[in-house]
């Protein structure tokens, strides 16, 4: 079975990041499909949260390609943005807005009517359960209420493609929950691009796991193999392992 | 150009926010009020120096939003244009406030000049460092030239400078940190 259906929308081409002369991004070469899921994984420093602010357009890249809905993406090429929905790792919301405001500011920025930023708003808030919170400034939202107001910018104008850097980190079981149940609901209507850490739940999630190492994929590994969750997981963890010494190699330490 | 009035809106949304412009017009009618009372020009000097930091606020609070801009494909000359608007504003609050507490129209030019030569010195001193130096010595000729023509505290020109400092200071330091959490 193919899982790769429809157009390709993202595309890296031997794409070159430096950062102090340092590749961050050494070549890195992927493609994403119309309505896949997919997500890029690997250890702290691999180059995850680059890839996400290089394809946002967010940092230039030195060398390469990058190509988004089949156009070469440059400083100039930003209009593809708007069919973007990004979430950051680093939440980019203004904080002394409350959640109304701001998401009713993030509508016009997209070129929605008034009327319409204000239906999908209500929309938004009762999905996102923030109905109550709705007049509290963002700056006083726990972290499990911050990232659903970014999830809930980033749909506010149903994107194309979903990105989303690190959406469980920090989060509790319940907030984990509600944010997987509503990315699930996209299955096959949206894109999704996801990086994280916790491989319970973007095993459950995506089609296809990008295994991240030094600024370029190490693997690729599709969810159609007939692996359970937990063959998966090892799978995925196998190309993970540390490199480091053990504790036990360390004699003070032992 | 509809970009530009959601971003005049967002920003003065943004200045009402923290009572920062609350305590701007509270600031400058208790300072007319005790200027007209008293005819004394240290408070007027105050006065300038309090509208400036203003200025900085205003643009040092911007700093935060860079990667929101980025984010939503809003371009910096927008985000200029927008301000630019914003100051104008604000400069035709500041006329009516001058004429009803100081009803004196001369200093009331005067400040004004002062506060356009200065935001222009904003806008543009991070062009190019030739620009800018070009464009500050020139706001710093023009309110020289005013002061001359009108007489006021010559501390003006330093809280000019000193301000200008600030902004530079406020604008580097911030983005070099946002670049270290960007990669």
């Amino acid at each position: 079975m193919n899982l790769q259906k429809g157009e390709k929308q993202i595309w890296f081409d031997n794409t070159t990041k430096l950062y102090s002369s340092k590749p961050i991004l050494n070549k890195l070469s992927f493609s994403i499909f119309e309505n896949e899921f997919v997500a890029l994984i690997g250890n702290n420093g691999c180059g995850k949260t680059t890839t996400i602010n290089v394809l946002c357009n967010l940092v230039p890249y030195e060398n390469g390609s990058v190509y988004v809905f089949g156009s070469k993406v440059t400083p100039e090429y930003t209009s593809y943005k708007n069919l973007l929905g990004i979430v950051l790792s680093t939440h980019y919301s203004i904080k002394e807005f409350s959640i109304v405001d701001y998401l009713s500011f993030v509508g016009e920025f997209q070129f929605l009517k008034k009327r319409e930023v204000k239906t999908r708003l209500e929309d938004l808030l009762r999905l996102f359960e923030l109905v109550d919170h709705k007049h509290k400034a963002i700056k006083y939202l726990s972290s499990g209420h911050l990232m659903k107001v970014s999830i809930a910018a980033a749909l506010i104008h149903n994107p194309k493609i979903l990105i989303l850097d690190e959406p469980f980190a920090n989060l509790d079981i319940r907030t984990i929950q509600t944010i997987t149940e509503i990315i699930k609901r996209f299955k096959r209507k949206k894109t999704v691009f996801i990086t994280s850490h916790n491989l319970d739940l973007v095993v459950d999630l995506c089609d296809r796991f990008l295994i991240m190492e030094n600024g370029r994929i190490l693997t690729v590994i599709n969810n159609n193999e007939g692996l359970t969750s937990g063959e998966l997981k090892d799978k995925i963890k196998g190309h993970l392992v540390s490199k480091t010494i053990s504790v036990k190699e360390i004699g003070w330490l032992d | 150009m509809i970009d530009i009035a959601i971003l005049i809106r967002l920003q003065i949304k943004l200045m009402t926010k923290g009572d920062r412009m609350l305590y701007f017009y509270l600031f400058s009618i208790i300072s007319f009020k005790i200027l007209n009372y008293y005819s004394f020009t240290l408070l007027w000097q105050i006065f300038l120096a309090i509208s400036n930091l203003y200025l900085v606020l205003l643009y040092s609070r911007d700093a935060d939003l860079k990667i929101f801009y980025k984010i939503f494909n809003i371009s910096k000359f927008k985000i200029h244009t927008a301000k630019i608007c914003i100051v104008y504003l604000l400069s035709l609050l500041q006329i009516v406030l001058l004429v009803l507490f100081s009803n004196e129209p001369d200093r009331a030019i005067i400040f004004i000049v002062h506060f356009l030569s200065f935001y222009t010195s904003i806008i543009f001193y991070k062009v190019s460092d030739l620009l800018k130096l070009v464009v500050l010595i020139g706001s710093f000729a023009i309110i020289s030239l005013i002061l001359y023509i009108f007489p006021l505290a010559p501390c003006t020109i330093l809280i000019f400078v000193i301000v200008t400092l600030i902004i530079i200071r406020e604008h580097n330091e911030p983005s070099e940190r946002r670049k270290a959490n960007l990669v």
